[in-house]
């Protein structure tokens, strides 16, 4: 399992069965209350309160000058799980990937804020969860 | 389900989307050669020896930026004539060149980076522009829309995060449905470069819910 929802009526949703298949599309659309996101150590991060939610993986496919473990294969390079409070986006990178001479080691997790709608080089992301009633 | 991404070349000198003018990259075996090309280093020839790649290499000029005029795909399957020259690829006005097949939406807008190396955290290559993004030698110019334009066009320099091209144009995440995107690309050096051997990694990034 790759998250677990709770919703406002109490009703659980648990989700993803890999990076590859998250199951995220299909989560009921009821309002969250939060959820709970498994790291690649075991543990889980919860996200609780906001008033929306997002989630999605990200990955990388070189094509020229293709080395490494990455040769020949897309990468999946990190997981993101996002929510809204106000205009504000809070973010969290938890990476999936690295080799020896990586910034960063599987599992780190990189917090940054963001300002609402503009989460994607200006643009909104997409797949967005309802959180909280506001 | 995870969105898919597979990359091809043009290898022809027909400037059209049909999809009998497009390889697949073999990611895992085929190379992209940037060369001044010569009689080893020419459309149909085997694999080039180290020495004959240094032998066709681009010097560094010394007035005027140089584009470098030639792109081989060394396709790993042709055995005895594994280098397919692309024509297409460079300044000229020409739209097909690189195609990128997307299977699915994606939930942030797909872009193409260059970097370093595979872990994507540094752009320090003299070829990047030695850790100034806006100075690298590579340039794409998306063409999904239209081509590039004629008298050369300028496009956009990738290295680093910083300096990297939307694949949707701006517009964003990749909506339902399969997507085809097109891009041109070409190598330009300044005056004054260092001289190098580099290996830079291009890279497609994307993401999925």
């Amino acid at each position: 399992m790759l998250y677990q929802v709770v919703f406002d009526d109490k009703s659980i949703f648990k989700g993803g069965d890999s990076y590859k298949n998250t199951n995220w599309v299909n989560i009921p659309d009821k309002f969250i209350k939060q959820i709970s996101f498994a790291l690649p150590d075991g543990n889980f991060i919860t996200l609780q309160g906001y008033e929306a939610y997002n989630h999605f993986i990200e990955a990388t496919q070189d094509f020229y000058g293709v080395t490494g473990k990455s040769k020949g294969k897309p990468t999946i390079r990190f997981q993101y799980l996002r929510g809204k409070i106000k205009n504000k986006i809070i973010s969290f990178r938890i990476s999936l990937f690295q080799t020896k001479d990586s910034k960063y080691r599987i599992g780190d997790i990189t917090r940054r804020e963001l300002e609402w709608g503009k989460d994607d080089n200006g643009k909104s992301s997409k797949g967005w969860k309802k959180g909280i009633k506001i | 389900m995870a969105t898919s991404l597979v990359v091809k070349i043009n290898s022809t000198s027909n400037d059209a989307v049909d999809s009998g003018n497009f390889i697949t990259l073999d990611l895992t075996n085929d190379k992209l050669i940037w060369t001044d090309g010569s009689v080893a280093v020419a459309d149909g020839a085997n694999t080039p020896s180290d020495a004959e790649l240094n032998e066709a290499s681009p010097l560094v000029p010394a007035s005027v930026e140089y584009e470098v005029p030639k792109l081989f795909l060394l396709d790993y399957s042709a055995t005895g004539q594994e280098l397919k020259e692309v024509n297409l690829a460079g300044s000229d006005n020409n739209r097909y060149v690189l195609r990128f097949e997307f299977d699915a939406d994606t939930a942030t807008e797909p872009t193409l980076e260059a970097w370093d190396d595979n872990d994507h955290d540094s752009n320090d290559l003299y070829c990047l522009g030695a850790g100034t993004g806006s100075n690298s030698y590579i340039s794409v110019v998306r063409t999904t829309d239209g081509s590039p334009g004629s008298g050369g066009w300028t496009g956009t320099p990738i290295s680093g995060g910083s300096n990297k091209s939307l694949m949707n144009g701006g517009a964003g995440a990749l909506g339902s449905g399969s997507h085809t995107i097109y891009y041109n690309v070409k190598v330009v050096i300044p005056t004054g470069a260092t001289p190098a051997s580099e290996t830079p990694v291009i890279t497609t990034r994307f993401t999925w819910n």
